[in-house]
């Protein structure tokens, strides 16, 4: 689903010396560790095209969710705030400048441009109704999007049971045309961050409306576009630039003012082709008939081609997924229930051989906790950095002896388990499957029985995983990707124990500390950014040592320029590429 | 013979709901995951799954749904949206329908031109080394499966990725209207898998019933009437032979366009097949119902078309 | 395949015209097994097939002997760099897979599942497609109609998605039938035995409608005999030629079709090793590992050759006139 960002571990010294050469300098933020890229001039004209595997999942700004949709709809629309593609920290876009919070916190103030218009055919101006509008319809079902409750629920009258309407939400207040007040119910630390989300993208009332009518909104096959792009449509608005699974074009939005926008949008037009086998894509990008990659890694044996041909690896760039790859152990029955037994587990696993699944240290750096490197001061550094590792072993893959003694810590004498056989639920497809197979080999040496379910990915989350009732003692393919990054973002949904749900729970251990709790909950309503990324960075150190979830995995996502294409990877969504910053040579 | 088809369409009819109402209980009462909690994404909260729940309708009793899409189907020849992404079943069907009807007919047109001569020439010469080898190849092809027929093909053959680059790799498929060189091109390759185990399968038939019919009496009358033999064989015999023949390929492409599954996987063919495969994985149920119904309308629809035809050149079958 | 073209087989073999005296006064099984042997390209058949239940049955000691465990995992065989499996070597026969098992050994292992595939859903099928087929053609009236009808509902699927669909059901978690089937190599048998029992019920039901009317079968009911012993002891003994030639025909065709139903991912379940299961995992690499898709397909396809070749021995062996 999510598209995966990688980045060179340096274990080569040649990989290493190419990293080096290839990621330059270039502007960027507090402490990112060396994956920020130089952005290079272009000219105006031309066409550019993305290959993808899958297909978006929806074109309305309102419930798009994925990396690779965010690659079309951060082009086509402007919410209040968005990044500069070698940036993680969000900038103004739809707002004249950062909002601004009152002292108690619960009051942001944000003011948006004069002048910026609805493509065709509503070409009107954007007023601060209009994002009112855009955030309540993302309350109603018949919208569907997965983030508005877990970051603009905070906001004064958003409603808690979600109805089939738009409601009206009382703490978001337009004092003028150009003027958004929002009254939050308690201060957040992480809400003006929020407004990057795609959500507070305007929409306009009194065109959609009546497309969000009844259960399914429609509005996404009529949208229009405030960005230099849009997805093209004919006269009456409906979008004829999309075809389901096969291709997407963007062309220029005519009512978009450059003068208002930091994006300089060289190329005419956007192809996006879908549905290609990833092997095919990536042969095709370098021969020129493809330019960048949007959800897909080139395939581990390609990546070796290209990394050892001296005229292609510059085609390559590497950048980190924010987030991490983890094993979640569930703690709410036996064997674990019991810390040792969780703990010999994340001595145990094979860290090295599950990287080796998804393409070796290409793929990225071994996770020795939560929170990535790319976040950088934003809580990677508070958190310890790459020093913090409290289940060490050599070369990261598995320490047996310690496991042993910690199983014999917690009365299995001679340290081997001897209870009853467990289960996992994994994917049925590689590399999911075989990164599950690797784990139930290391659980194997400390004397598991490993009984392995085998379903789809999506059955995986949905029915097992995903719901206690049904959850297995270990699911062993999960991962989580931070939205924006603010550690928040990536540790509330999975370790917060208020997050435990009946159904699509992602709180996968089913972990609930009390003394974990407190400090998230403190840090939620910490505005001063230094001290809360100070708290989670502790909240980190408390998730890992506890070994209810063992993190394996900060990956790093290739992206494949052809060699008609200036490079443009956007740093704050996992590598994708930025067609509003790409230009033809 | 009127009341004969008049009979069998009732029974086609019946058979379509038949088929319908079993798919429904097969996916929807085992689905494999769960559509509203796949729809709502992955931070989503229980009062939006359950509201999607409740627009997709899921919330009712099975024969419920079953009804409300029946009543769909038949007033609006209307197959739902799809759970995965809200698009109109019928319309990606459609738009999904020439890839494999491509597949299909250039594979049928494959099969044919290569089987049924190969089991002609066989069948004038039986038990020579000529006829050994072509039926043992014969026999090889129908042997292997689809899928690994195609590997290897692709390892071989395929451009960008096999040793020799001479057509179409995986994925390479593009609308006829589009360029029709590229189209051939990322179609050959199908085809001659498809056609393989086919081809073979109707060579064997063919040189099997031409042998058998070559054996009739007619055809020793006709010699003795001192026909040439070209004139025996190609006037007297082929046709008694062809006949069967032929309406088997009928029923072959009509199970095929119901979407040649695997061979659309392998060669990553955007057709009806890979359709339906996907729909399966994602417990797409508006998806599988239609792709279903699709492919047994089709099937349906050649064995009526068949037994008709039947009844019309033996009237003996009628009173079955 | 269609029932039509199964009937057209049949029809063609002669099989149920099986009533032959011969002069030297051997019995029709003697006259089998004589000409059985004579044909060199089935006995071979025959000894391949040996050879490969040797080798299923044997397949530990075998692996154990001159390669490693089916599941064990060697991540050293892997590119330390890429994680790309290796090629054949003296050290991995036919090379490893994505987690560094050795092919050679799964290759060996696959066979036990093709086999007891074969096997096991062959004589499943078979046994219920006879029953209900003598049941329905020779009681006839709504018996008849009920199966009759039964068979047409389910021939009427697309067969593949049919087999996906019971397939995907029963691959979660505990199964159907509330955990009575199993995910895996039952899952697989079930679902080939609910789609393959109809064709050869239709074929039986067909032959018996024609025996039925036949006087050896007036002669037995006059004599008072119950439909039950008419059924198993004067129809079923001339039916046994028409069952032989279904399943030399299906075996090939089941082995297939569990491949079929591995590749696409409902089929065994890992860490076993099927030949199908192996070839879906080896398709998006095809081009960089050949050795995962060339050996395990070419063992699946030696394999179905052989059952094909059998049975067409077997089928000229039981009636020359047709040759094949």
């Amino acid at each position: 689903m999510r598209r995966q960002v990688v980045v060179v571990a340096g274990l080569a010294a040649g990989l290493l010396a190419f990293v080096a050469a290839g990621c330059g300098g270039g502007g960027s933020t507090s402490g990112v560790q060396g994956a920020s890229h130089t952005l290079v001039q272009g000219k105006k004209g031309g066409t550019i095209t993305i290959l993808s595997e899958g297909d978006i999942d929806h074109l309305d700004p309102g419930a798009a969710y994925y990396q690779f949709t965010y690659a079309i709809t951060y082009v086509t629309q402007r919410p209040l705030l968005a990044y500069k593609p070698n940036s993680i920290q969000p900038v103004p876009d739809l707002a004249t400048s950062m909002p601004t919070v009152s002292k108690d916190g619960k009051t942001v103030t944000v003011h948006i441009r004069h002048g910026i218009k609805f493509s065709p055919p509503v070409n009107r101006e954007v007023t601060s109704a209009d994002v009112k509008y855009a955030i309540e319809r993302g309350f109603d079902a018949a919208v569907g999007n997965g983030y508005a409750t877990a970051y603009f629920g905070v906001i004064q009258g958003a409603p808690t049971k979600i109805g089939n309407t738009v409601p009206n939400i009382s703490g978001i207040q337009t004092p003028d045309k150009y003027t958004i007040v929002f009254k939050l119910s308690k201060p957040s630390g992480i809400f003006v961050s929020a407004l990057q989300e795609p959500l507070t993208a305007p929409v306009p009332a009194d065109y959609a409306r009546k497309y969000d009518k009844g259960t399914q909104s429609s509005y996404g096959n009529h949208e229009v576009a405030t960005g230099p792009y849009m997805v093209r449509n004919n006269a009456s608005g409906k979008i004829t630039g999309y075809t389901p699974g096969r291709q997407i074009v963007l062309v220029r939005n005519p009512n978009w003012n450059p003068k208002t926008s930091w994006r300089p949008a060289y190329a005419d037009r956007i192809v996006f082709r879908e549905g290609f086998d990833p092997t095919v894509a990536t042969k095709q990008i370098l021969s020129g008939q493809g330019d960048a990659n949007g959800d897909f890694p080139p395939p581990a044996a390609n990546l070796k081609q290209i990394v050892s041909n001296s005229s292609q690896k510059g085609q390559l760039e590497f950048t980190p997924t924010p987030g991490s790859r983890f094993v979640a152990l569930n703690t709410q029955k036996p064997p674990f229930n019991n810390k040792l037994v969780r703990m010999a587990v994340a001595y145990v696993l094979d860290r090295n051989a599950m990287r080796l699944t998804r393409g070796g240290p290409i793929d990225g750096k071994i996770a020795t906790h939560f929170i990535s490197p790319d976040f950088g001061s934003h809580g990677f550094n508070q958190a310890g950095g790459f020093g913090y590792n409290p289940f060490p072993s050599a070369n990261e893959s598995g320490d047996v002896a310690k496991a042993q003694s910690l199983l014999k810590e917690a009365g299995f004498t001679s340290g081997k388990y001897t209870g009853p056989q467990i289960t996992q639920v994994a994917d049925n497809s590689p590399p999911g499957s075989n990164t599950a197979a690797v784990v139930a080999n290391s659980l194997e040496k400390i004397g598991f029985n490993v009984k392995t379910i085998s379903v789809q990915h999506s059955a995986m989350y949905t029915r097992f995983c995903g719901v206690p009732k049904n959850a297995p003692n270990i699911c062993p393919n999960v991962g989580w990707i931070s939205d924006f990054h603010e550690p928040q973002a990536d540790l509330d949904a999975n370790f917060n124990g208020k997050n435990i749900l009946p159904a699509n729970n992602v709180n996968w251990s089913q972990f609930n500390d009390p003394q974990v709790n407190a400090l998230m909950a403190k840090a939620e309503v910490e505005l001063n950014s230094a001290k809360r990324w100070s708290e989670w960075g502790q909240v980190d150190q408390l998730i890992t040592k506890n070994a209810a979830a063992i993190p394996w995995l900060w990956e790093e996502s290739p992206t494949l320029y052809s060699t008609r294409v200036t490079h443009a990877s956007e740093l704050w969504n996992g590598g994708e590429p930025d067609v509003s910053f790409m230009s033809v040579k | 013979m009127g009341a004969y088809i008049v009979r069998r369409v009732l029974w086609a009819i019946v058979l379509l709901l038949v088929v319908s109402f079993l798919t429904f209980v097969i996916f929807d009462v085992f689905p494999s995951a769960d559509p509203a909690v796949l729809r709502a994404g992955r931070n989503a909260t229980p009062s939006l799954i359950q509201q999607i729940r409740v627009n997709l309708g899921l919330d009712k009793p099975f024969y419920t749904q079953y009804w409300l899409y029946l009543k769909g189907l038949v007033t609006h020849f209307d197959l739902g949206y799809s759970y995965y992404n809200s698009e109109s079943v019928r319309s990606e069907i459609f738009s999904r329908l020439p890839a494999t009807v491509s597949v299909t007919v250039g594979g049928f047109i494959v099969w044919m031109l290569i089987g049924i001569p190969v089991g002609i020439v066989s069948a004038i010469r039986p038990r020579s080394i000529l006829d050994r080898s072509l039926m043992g190849g014969a026999l090889v092809a129908i042997s292997a499966p689809v899928y690994f027929l195609g590997l290897v093909s692709l390892f071989l053959f395929a451009k960008g990725t096999g040793q020799l680059q001479w057509f179409g790799a995986a994925g390479s498929y593009v609308p006829i209207s589009q360029n029709p060189g590229q189209w051939f091109n990322s179609l050959v390759l199908p085809w001659v898998t498809l056609a393989a185990a086919f081809a073979a399968f109707y060579a064997r038939m063919t040189r099997g019933n031409l042998i058998d019919v070559m054996g009739e009496d007619y055809i020793r009358t006709a010699r003795a009437k001192g026909l040439p033999e070209s004139r025996v064989i190609g006037k007297h015999g082929l046709r008694a032979a062809l006949t069967p023949i032929v309406t088997m390929a009928g029923l072959d492409v009509g199970l095929l366009l119901g979407g040649a599954i695997l061979t659309e996987i392998v060669f990553n063919i955007p057709g009806v097949g890979r359709y339906a495969y996907n729909a399966i994985t994602n417990s797409d149920l508006p998806a599988i119902q239609g792709t279903v119904l699709f492919g047994a309308f089709f099937v349906v629809f050649a064995n009526l078309v068949v037994d008709i035809l039947y009844a019309f050149l033996d009237p003996r079958v009628k009173y079955g | 395949m269609s029932a039509v073209r199964e009937q057209e087989e049949l029809r063609r073999e002669g099989a149920g015209d099986f009533v032959e005296v011969e002069i030297l006064g051997r019995t029709p099984w003697q006259l089998f097994w004589v000409r059985f042997r004579r044909d060199r390209v089935a006995l071979g058949a025959l000894g391949f097939i040996v050879l490969l239940v040797l080798v299923a049955l044997f397949a530990g000691p075998i692996t154990s002997a001159v390669a490693h465990p089916p599941n064990a995992q060697y991540p050293g065989a892997l590119d330390p760099l890429f994680g790309t499996p290796t090629g054949p070597s003296s050290k991995y026969f036919f090379g490893v897979d994505q987690i560094g098992r050795d092919v050679f050994s799964r290759v060996v292992y696959g066979a036990q599942v093709s086999l007891e595939v074969a096997v096991i859903a062959t004589a499943f099928s078979v046994a219920i497609g006879v029953v209900l087929g003598m049941v329905a053609g020779y009681f006839r009236g709504w018996v008849d109609t009920v199966i009759s009808r039964f068979i047409d509902v389910t021939l009427a699927f697309p067969i593949l998605l049919l087999a996906l669909g019971i397939a995907s059901a029963c691959s979660l978690g505990n199964g159907c039938a509330s955990g009575l089937v199993k995910p895996g190599l039952a899952t697989v048998i079930v679902t080939i035995v609910i789609i393959n029992w109809t064709y050869i019920g239709r074929i039986i039901r067909g032959q018996v409608l024609s025996l039925r009317e036949k006087e050896f079968i007036e002669a037995a009911r006059a004599g008072g005999a119950r439909s039950s012993t008419i059924i198993f002891r004067e129809i079923l003994p001339n039916l046994v030629a028409p069952i032989v030639v279904y399943a030399t025909l299906v075996i090939p065709q089941n082995i297939l079709l569990e491949a079929a139903l591995s590749f696409l991912g409902v089929g065994i379940t890992p860490p076993r090793a099927s030949w199908g299961q192996m070839l879906a995992e080896a398709t998006p690499i095809y081009d960089t590992a050949w050795w995962y898709f060339a050996f395990p397909g070419a063992a699946l396809l030696l394999t179905v050759l052989a059952f094909n070749l059998l049975g067409d021995g077997v089928r000229d062996a039981l009636d020359p006139r047709t040759t094949t």
